[in-house]
């Protein structure tokens, strides 16, 4: 073959190579199949979570606020690039807010292990970067559904906008920042109804008592299957029972110390280290800071239908003072602890009948939901922002919303491996990594020439 | 008389077992090899002061010094062979060029293999002293060879197209370098061209097997790069002819 | 071996054009040219390291083109700046040579032995090459060459770089070696192509220009080299003598002048010119030219 016939053979060879090249990563992309070798497979993306995230059809920006150095960093990256293989729609990025808290502040996130979504304008946060939140936030993106915490007002409660340590402007940033709208309601005018489109009712800090005409309209809303958030207050003259004792929960008044676990040596300001529920309310939640806290009681005999969790609770030392003006002492009339801080109570029934689109005579889910905690101020700006406290916002809106699981997806085991590097150890890798295997290699290689050196000795000394 | 398969084959083996020997009677292999497995300790250091026993954050840097590995052991395929006159020996043996190529692609990936059996004293230690998701070992491992393969046959194709090492070396990395950065740069684009630069970045397809997942188009993907490179390499030796 | 009408280009240069001529067995042929004439090229062809853009290339009865596998196992070639691998020892180079030659068991074994011996490499089979003089490794050179005892042997300036002793040397091996096998060496060293080839082929600017046995090329080629001792300045005469018919070159000395030309006449038109223009005619002596004269006549036209 001459040169023509050579030049021919690479052209042909040349364009057999891209056919081959094109076709064979087309065909693997269209069919792609995986082994997933991970502990538990936990970088294999559920069904649903596949679905979800090639139903998304515009952008889709995922910004996970994590500490770089960790392994959630890393396993953040892997999980949300999942995602993006699925659908090039969704772009990720993992920001430390240590080494960018200009980004950080720009999205309004004070605290690691935050991740947030942003789809057609309307923004979601996700407490982590596992599947499951992920999922959730995206369906959540995805199904343009904002529910309204509707906030009472009228009865001393600190307000939305009020940026001051005992406002609520952090609560209202975080109700925005998680998709929910809030409306400002007050009962005591009006056709004193609950307003239809109200998603939650949250009555926060309640200094004065609410009227009867309020607490008629209150009870017939969770009747009538609404969805409670009452944060009581150990300062009200009010009575929040009327509200919360047929689901079971009654508040108790009185002052929690917990001279063991609290802060800034004042025992009422306690820390709540005891979450003794299964509650997706207390996910990712291990402390929560609840200073001027009352106590609650689950009623013994609840209603059926009716299941009531202990969220949290204080400590085996504390106890509730009935008495607290007269100084902190357990007396006669105060509760020895550990005392119910948060409690959560839900009633499903199944209800003849079925909403659109289900075949006639199928029955439907009804329920209720409450959340009671024992204080209103970790909720004010001054406290929000402390151990879990916003996570367990967040958790117990999204679960009296029922966007908890919204995903029939397995939270992956964190894949915590914890490995103390000591001193010890960093010595015994280094000696055997950077020291011992070079020098063996070095070793082993120099072998030949020693040998070959001292053959040619050998043989130049037989020789005379 | 054409030779039978098994000539061809004991061609292909002479070759990449001479390149081999070659390699590793030189100061060049020895001291490639240990500085590879020195770096591997100085990296899985660095990773394990996270205080986790896992070696994700080891294999990352060890894939961009796997490319790097692979634009120096690929000067000596055949840049420096040409130079000192051994590639002109070479092809007027009874050998065609395919079988040329093959056998250094042998070699050399033979050579990186070893480099790379030259860490595992890292995952062994960090088993020892943790308990490591075994999975992501497995692919880490796995996409070292796959990677090795792919880069060295890209690094054949650039050397057999000069007889300069130095342009070689750098001709490897500067073809490494651009498709690392394609993935860049169609990271702020959208549609198809976003498609196509993030797909032929190998950044694209190195996560699977950082998190323990091995996947037909990751495989697809440096098996091209693979078949594109010896293809390129025949075809480059046949032109320069 | 035939060379049919060859030519091969690097882009706008030719390198060879429409060379052409055989090599019969048993014969030993010198390929002499000027620097950039076309010999490496004609070596690289004949070997089939480089592909002709024309003609065709024969060995045997194997087209090098299309059989290059068979054409190739008759030939054994000697690049001008081969340094084989220099990790390795003679004896494991002429293994993996075998071995591409596809020699196995024993018969390897033997091969590589009779090619050490013949390149008398026995004394140093199992040095590293690296450690070798420049003259043991191009033996180890020619030995890769010889270990498929192959017809023909291809040696691209095999004395390159040599000093006088280890040319003496190769040129004893090289004579030795070509009283078996058919030889092509090309070399810039005329005495050695005129001790070592019966016949040489002169190559200029891509053509041959002498395809000839050395006794034809020197004698009856009319080639003639002139010695005219004159009693005046033989700067004069020198200038005078370049204008006589048949004369190529004529060249003053400090007491005489060298004439090369043409001609069995030569002789007479050169002796009547010094005497027509009354120059002194001392001596005129008449010498056959030598392979060098012939060379530089046939290069300079």
């Amino acid at each position: 073959m001459g040169r023509r016939g050579q030049h021919r053979r690479g052209l042909v060879i040349a364009v057999v190579l891209v056919i081959v090249v094109l076709g064979g990563n087309v065909a693997a992309h269209a069919h792609d199949a995986e082994l997933d070798l991970s502990a538990a497979h936990r970088f294999t993306l559920a069904a649903d979570s596949s679905a979800l995230a090639r139903a998304v059809r515009s952008p889709l920006r995922v910004t996970a606020f994590l500490n770089a150095g960790g392994p959630e960093a890393v396993d953040a990256r892997f999980l949300l690039a999942r995602y993006h293989e699925l659908n090039r729609r969704i772009t990720y990025s993992v920001v430390d807010p240590d080494t960018q808290p200009g980004e950080a502040a720009r999205f309004g996130v004070t605290q690691y292990s935050t991740v947030v979504l942003q789809y057609q304008g309307r923004r979601v946060d996700a407490p982590d970067a596992t599947e499951l939140s992920t999922s959730t936030a995206i369906l959540r993106l995805l199904r343009h559904v904002s529910p309204t915490v509707c906030l009472l007002t009228g009865h001393g409660e600190a307000a939305l906008d009020d940026t001051s340590p005992t406002g609520l402007s952090g609560v209202a940033t975080l109700l925005r920042d998680n998709d929910y709208q809030t409306d400002v309601v007050n009962l005591a005018v009006g056709d004193g109804q609950v307003p239809q489109g109200c998603g939650v009712l949250a009555e926060i800090g309640a200094r004065g008592p609410l009227l009867p005409a309020e607490v008629k309209a209150v009870n017939r809303y969770t009747d009538g299957h609404g969805r409670l958030l009452l944060a009581a207050s150990s300062l009200t003259s009010g009575d929040p029972n009327p509200m919360i004792l047929p689901w079971g929960i009654g508040f108790l008044g009185g002052l929690v110390l917990d001279p063991d676990r609290s802060l800034n040596q004042d025992p009422s300001d306690i820390v709540v280290q005891d979450l003794p529920s299964v509650s997706p309310v207390v996910d990712h939640v291990n402390e929560l800071q609840f200073p001027a806290a009352g106590g609650l009681i689950i009623q013994p005999n609840l209603a059926q239908g009716l299941s009531v969790a202990r969220l949290a609770t204080s400590g085996p030392t504390s106890y509730d003072d009935t008495h607290p003006d007269a100084g902190f002492n357990f007396g006669p009339g105060d509760l020895a602890g550990p005392i119910v801080v948060a409690a959560a109570a839900d009633r499903s029934a199944l209800a003849p009948g079925s909403p659109a689109g289900l075949p006639a005579g199928a029955q439907h889910l009804e329920r209720t939901r409450v959340v009671v905690t024992g204080s209103d101020i970790w909720l004010r700006n001054g406290f929000l922002g402390d151990l879990g406290n916003r996570r367990f916002l967040v958790n117990a809106l999204a679960w009296l919303t029922d966007q908890d699981q919204l995903v029939a997806a397995t939270s992956a085991p964190p894949n915590d491996r914890p490995l103390a590097f000591t001193g010890e150890r960093q010595n015994e890798v280094i000696g055997v990594t950077v020291g011992a295997v070079p020098a063996g290699i070095v070793a082993a290689g120099s072998l030949p020439a020693i040998v070959g050196r001292r053959r040619r000795r050998r043989h130049r000394t037989g020789q005379r | 008389m054409r030779p039978l398969t098994g000539d061809r084959v004991r061609a292909v083996l002479a070759i990449a077992g001479r390149d081999v020997r070659t390699t590793y009677l030189s100061a060049f292999g020895v001291g490639c090899t240990a500085a590879f497995a020195g770096l591997a300790g100085v990296v899985l250091v660095v990773a394990l002061r996270a205080d986790q026993a896992r070696l994700d954050t080891w294999f990352a840097p060890l894939y961009v010094a796997l490319g790097l590995l692979a634009c120096l052991l690929t000067t000596r395929s055949f840049a420096e062979e040409e130079r000192s006159g051994g590639l002109e020996l070479l092809l007027t043996a009874p050998v065609t060029p395919w079988q040329v190529v093959l056998g250094k692609l042998l070699g050399t990936a033979l050579v990186v293999a070893v480099v790379g059996l030259s860490t595992a004293a890292c995952p062994v230690l960090v088993a020892h002293l943790g308990h490591p998701d075994l999975g992501p070992i497995i692919t880490g491992y796995i996409g070292v060879g796959v990677m090795g393969l792919a880069f060295v046959a890209v690094g054949l194709a650039v050397s057999a197209s000069t007889s300069n090492p130095l342009v070689a070396a750098a001709g490897s990395a500067a073809v490494l370098l651009a498709l690392w950065l394609s993935g860049v740069v169609g990271g702020g684009l959208r549609g198809l061209p976003q498609f196509v630069l993030e797909y032929v970045s190998p950044t694209q397809h190195v996560t699977g097997f950082l998190r323990g997942t091995l996947s037909v188009g990751d495989l697809t993907y440096f098996a091209s790069l693979l078949v594109a490179g010896v293809g390129g390499a025949v075809v480059v030796l046949g032109e320069r002819r | 071996m035939r060379f049919e009408a060859v030519t091969r280009r690097f882009g706008s240069v030719t390198a060879i054009d429409a060379v052409s001529f055989e090599l019969r067995p048993g014969e030993v042929v010198g390929l002499l040219g000027p620097n950039g004439a076309g010999k490496t090229t004609t070596m690289r062809v004949l070997s089939g390291y480089l592909q002709p853009d024309a003609g065709r290339v024969v060995v045997g009865d194997a087209d090098i083109a299309t059989d290059p596998v068979a054409a190739r196992r008759l030939i054994g070639y000697l690049p001008e700046s081969a340094s084989p691998s220099r990790e390795l020892t003679p004896r494991s180079y002429l293994a993996f040579s075998a071995r591409l030659w596809g020699l196995r068991g024993g018969a390897r074994k033997q091969a590589v032995s009779t090619a050490l011996r013949h390149a008398g490499l026995d004394a140093v089979a199992d040095q590293r090459i690296r450690s070798l003089s420049k003259g043991y490794r191009q033996r180890v050179g020619l030995a890769q060459a010889l270990v498929h005892d192959p017809a023909v042997l291809v040696l691209d300036e095999p004395t390159s770089g040599l000093d006088p002793g280890q040319v003496t040397e190769t040129r004893k091996l090289i004579a030795r070696l070509g009283r078996q096998r058919t030889v092509i060496l090309s070399s810039h060293l005329l005495s050695e192509v005129s001790a070592l080839c019966r016949r040489v082929l002169i190559i200029d600017r891509g053509k041959v220009v002498a395809d000839s046995d050395i006794a034809s090329l020197t004698g009856s080629g009319g080639g003639r080299r002139l010695e005219v001792r004159v009693a005046a300045d033989p700067s004069v005469v020198a200038r005078a003598l370049e204008g006589v018919v048949g004369v190529v070159s004529a060249v003053a000395g400090p007491d005489r002048v060298i004439v090369r030309g043409n001609g069995d006449d030569l002789a007479d038109r050169v002796a009547a010119a010094v005497t027509g223009g009354d120059f002194g005619l001392v001596e005129l002596r008449v010498e056959k030219e030598s392979l060098e004269d012939a060379y530089l006549r046939l290069v300079q036209r």
